[in-house]
């Protein structure tokens, strides 16, 4: 039996992620991140941008994601890999991303690419260090946050 | 715009360059000095093992790399043997091993020299297929 040493009263049944899901979402901020440095094309960074600040904070509406629940997975494109986690780190990696892709953006707006083209490559390589490392530091950085008391992160690693 | 194309080609060439030569260093700086190391003391002779760097605030450790050495485990039985280390318990042997992400695991062939690392979720196929060329 699975039990969730956690502070809020999640059931289990909400302890569920669609790792595929996921793994969707990292693939388009990789694609759309690199085709955007190609293209020189800054209001590329700002969509990407967009997305994940508002796929943060409405999950429902993250567009990404969307595309696997509405298209790939129905298709067969992307099979269902769902596991007992929490979905909170993850949100939180990717809203730290959303952020660091809108500096990205504000920065290339101010003209200053270097740092502009750099943070969106800052956040190419976390994304790809998840999706083909299996390694999240927005994830890492969360539960450190929730082992050291800080308030917002309630969420402590589900106990198998 | 072809400069940047190759601009971004080149990056992500880096970026992948990188990340195996940084684990092929690793391999080698842990490899030298693996054969006095007092972890693998208790190690069954002639038979591959698998280290397995974890945490106790490790997520992915708990959901998906555990499950995975268990299956391993209950298909290969006596094939292989694996040892499971608490990287907050003995921060030392992680820093011995070059390990600042969990999961981390290292293969081991059957005179427990290391050939692979694997940082980050193995699955219970990528593990098989690492044991089955060592």
């Amino acid at each position: 039996m699975t039990t969730l040493n956690s502070t809020s009263n999640a059931r289990s049944s909400d302890r569920r992620v669609d790792h595929s899901a996921l793994r969707t979402n990292q693939a388009f901020i990789i694609s759309l991140l690199i085709l955007a440095f190609v293209l020189n094309f800054w209001p590329l960074v700002a969509f990407v941008s967009v997305v994940m600040l508002i796929g943060t904070a409405f999950p429902s509406l993250g567009l990404f994601k969307a595309v696997y629940f509405a298209l790939l997975k129905p298709a067969g494109i992307a099979k269902p890999d769902v596991k007992l986690d929490n979905p909170e780190p993850h949100l939180f990696a990717q809203g730290l991303g959303g952020v660091f892709t809108l500096l990205s953006t504000l920065a290339l707006i101010a003209g200053v690419s270097t740092l502009g083209w750099g943070l969106s490559w800052l956040v190419v390589t976390l994304a790809a260090l998840n999706l083909f490392g299996g390694i999240c530091v927005g994830c890492i950085m969360y539960y450190q946050f929730n082992r050291l008391g800080v308030p917002g992160f309630t969420q402590a690693p589900i106990r198998g | 715009m072809l400069e940047r194309l190759l601009i971004a080609a080149a990056l992500m060439l880096f970026g992948i360059a990188a990340w195996v030569i940084f684990n092929r260093l690793s391999i080698r700086r842990v490899a030298a000095q693996s054969t006095a190391d007092p972890l693998l003391s208790d190690l069954r002779p002639n038979t591959p093992a698998i280290i397995y760097f974890t945490t106790p605030f490790c997520e992915p450790c708990r959901t998906l790399q555990r499950p995975a050495l268990d299956k391993l485990q209950s298909e290969l039985g006596k094939a292989i043997q694996v040892i499971q280390v608490d990287a907050t318990q003995s921060p030392d042997v992680a820093d011995r091993w070059g390990v600042f992400s969990a999961p981390t695991t290292f293969i081991l062939d059957r005179s427990h020299k290391p050939q692979r690392v694997n940082r980050g979720v193995a699955s219970t196929e990528t593990l098989k297929q690492q044991l089955s060329i060592i």
